[in-house]
């Protein structure tokens, strides 16, 4: 159950991502970085994080946060946690 | 000439800058608040032993006391050199390095910055090994300072502009080059004193920094400015500048226009009128015909006219402004070009001419929007390879000319496809005359933009190199622009077919589907090199547009 919507809560913001990037989905993999290989500049990543507080009801997210995140996949993980850090 | 700090001496209370707070509330800092908070930094400089044609760096966000600390170095007798701040998703320890390569060239006397950043700048000076180098926080100045002038220095401004990674340049803008380009782009809008602009734009870039905060300053004119965040959050704040609070110019990218009316609701934008909204500079080229109709279509119920699109051309390394539609003319023409004649030093051709507002936005693919005359003083000839002067209508070098051109590079670059020399800068784009007025092409061959964002040859080189382990010496990209997003080609000297394939597929996976990728193999040779070893980027372009690379096989993606 939790691995369900952990999942589907990860191909959300593959989605995001894919949208922001202009990219098709099969085009992302999970190591996909989102500078280098993706090519999202300083104002695209401001647009990703406000897409991803929009989408998933989340609070302001602080720049200390995403400073580790690279990788298309430690984002996904990065916003499962916060979700269900929110909710316990 | 624009004296760049005679408002400081009779700043007007009612008149300022309006800066949108994290309430999304906007607070005025009049002139005559900017003014003295100009003062009181100055103290602080002072005390620092800034002496004329010191090097003040800036890392501070948007707000009163950037301002504040631009004038009062200049009140001072110095350089400033604003920096970008930590961005979402930047490493720390990337960051560091990268402000450290900057401040390592800039040469700072001092840094000035915040307690937000003031950690972080400080490992970056150490970094660099700055042991000469002041850290000041702007919230130790004290009110009350006294207005002490000092003359000023030759150069306002060391403006680093991107390159590619790890390799920061900085552009040395003199007060002359500031006030003369100000100057000449007052007269091109036809700036007066009921004009009121509104900016989202970064404040450490030219566009933002020259166009849309330094020319209302001097200019005494209100002004209302946001962060980048702050408009990727409300961009109807950005609206409401101009249907609201009387906003009449603006400044930005294709992807401002673009993302304000993709976001922004109809419903949000009742009672509003965007009739007095006359100038909206497109400053990026190519540029996106289909992004402008989306934001015309959003606005125009509300009184917006096309008219007001300025699409321009500029560079740092020419202060900001060398060419843009006039105000009071025809709309900007278009030209259906034909992409695959496209030659350096050969005539180009189209097979129709239109204009902005007539291309049809869903076939608006292969349309190259004009970027206008040259602005007052500035003068932009056509080159051929040899630096001979081209006739109009045919595909060479842009060279520009004119009083707003820098002072150079903080390091010379010989090799770099921007250059200056004793009379003008070599842009390093591609583009021609036509009826007197620039169409801009692209770069030559060191860079293409994907998406919106400029991606090097130089990088996808480093990359191929990381990933395959071929030497870097046996493979050159060269960026070609032309028909809709443009092209890579990639130049192999006697690999095999696999690793070629390997090659295309990286870049491909990094430039994405709308851009075609093709890796060539060729003898030893084929890669045309300088004595020191640089790729002839622009060589290689010329000699794959004549079909002359002497490449046995390809792949193409």
């Amino acid at each position: 159950m939790v691995e369900s919507i952990n999942a589907d809560t990860a191909a959300r913001v593959r989605a995001i991502v894919a949208e922001i990037a202009t990219r098709d989905l099969t085009a992302l993999t999970a190591d996909s970085r989102l500078v280098e290989d993706l090519l999202l500049d300083s104002v695209a990543l401001i647009e990703l994080t406000v897409a991803l507080e929009v989408e998933f009801d989340l609070s302001a997210i602080d720049p200390t946060e995403t400073q580790s995140i690279k990788t298309l996949g430690q984002l996904e993980g990065f916003v499962v946690d916060r979700i269900s850090g929110a909710k316990r | 000439m624009i004296d760049l700090l005679n408002w400081i001496d009779r700043p007007s209370r009612d008149r300022g800058l309006r800066f949108l707070d994290d309430s999304s509330t906007w607070n005025l800092s009049s002139f005559e608040t900017l003014a003295h908070l100009a003062i009181d930094i100055s103290a602080l400089l002072r005390d620092a032993d800034v002496q004329q044609n010191d090097v003040v760096c800036i890392v501070l966000p948007t707000g009163p006391e950037l301002v504040g600390t631009i004038f009062s170095t200049w009140v001072s007798g110095g350089t400033i050199c604003p920096l970008v701040p930590p961005m979402m998703f930047e490493d720390e320890a990337q960051y560091v390095q990268h402000l450290a390569r900057i401040l390592g060239a800039a040469k700072p006397r001092v840094v000035v910055t915040d307690k937000t950043f003031r950690a972080i700048v400080d490992s970056a000076a150490k970094t660099a090994g700055l042991s000469n180098t002041a850290l000041l926080d702007v919230a130790d100045s004290i009110g009350g300072g006294v207005s002490i002038r000092k003359e000023a220095g030759q150069v306002a401004l060391l403006q680093f502009t991107s390159g590619s990674s790890g390799n920061p340049r900085g552009v040395r803008v003199t007060f002359d080059n500031l006030a003369s380009n100000i100057g000449a782009i007052r007269q091109w809008i036809r700036m007066g004193a009921s004009d009121v602009t509104a900016t989202w734009l970064p404040l450490y870039h030219d566009m933002g920094l020259i166009g849309c905060l330094l020319t209302p300053i001097v200019s005494g004119n209100d002004t209302w400015i946001m962060r980048p965040d702050q408009f990727i959050r409300e961009p109807v704040k950005w609206l409401e500048c101009f249907g609201r609070n009387g906003g009449t110019l603006t400044a930005a990218p294709n992807f401002g226009y673009g993302y304000a009316a993709r976001k922004v609701k109809p419903e949000s934008l009742a009672g509003m009128d965007f009739s007095k909204f006359r100038v909206a500079i497109a400053g990026a080229e190519p540029v996106d015909a289909e992004a402008l109709h989306r934001f015309s279509e959003l606005l125009a119920p509300f009184g917006f006219s096309g008219q007001a699109y300025l699409p321009a051309y500029g560079l740092a390394e020419a202060t900001l402004a060398v060419t843009g539609r006039a105000p009071d003319s025809p709309v900007a023409r278009a030209l259906k070009l034909d992409w695959d004649s496209l030659s350096f030093g050969k005539p180009v051709s189209w097979s129709a001419e239109s204009s902005l507002d007539e291309i049809d936005s869903k076939a608006s693919s292969g349309w190259l929007v004009s970027s206008g005359r040259p602005h007052a003083g500035m003068h932009v000839r056509i080159l051929d390879g040899s630096g001979a002067e081209l006739p109009s209508d045919t595909l060479g070098e842009i060279f520009v000319s004119g009083p707003a051109v820098a002072d150079g590079y903080t390091e010379p670059r010989p090799e770099a496809a921007t250059r200056f020399d004793d009379s003008g800068i070599y842009c390093g784009d591609a583009g021609f005359i036509h009826d007197g007025e620039l169409f801009v092409v692209g770069r030559i061959a060191d860079s293409l933009k994907v998406r919106g964002r400029t991606v090097y040859a130089e990088d996808l080189e480093a990359r191929v190199a990381l990933a395959t382990g071929l030497h870097r010496g046996r493979f050159v990209v060269v960026a070609l622009p032309g028909h809709g997003a443009g092209s890579i080609l990639g130049i192999a000297e006697a690999a095999g077919v696999d690793w070629a394939t390997q090659a295309a597929q990286l870049i491909k996976g990094i430039v994405g589907g709308e851009i075609q990728v093709r890796v060539g193999i060729g003898p030893r040779g084929t890669i045309q090199r300088t004595s020191s070893g640089k790729p002839k980027r622009r060589l290689m372009w010329e000699m794959n547009a004549s079909g002359t690379l002497p490449l046995d096989h390809s792949v193409d993606l």
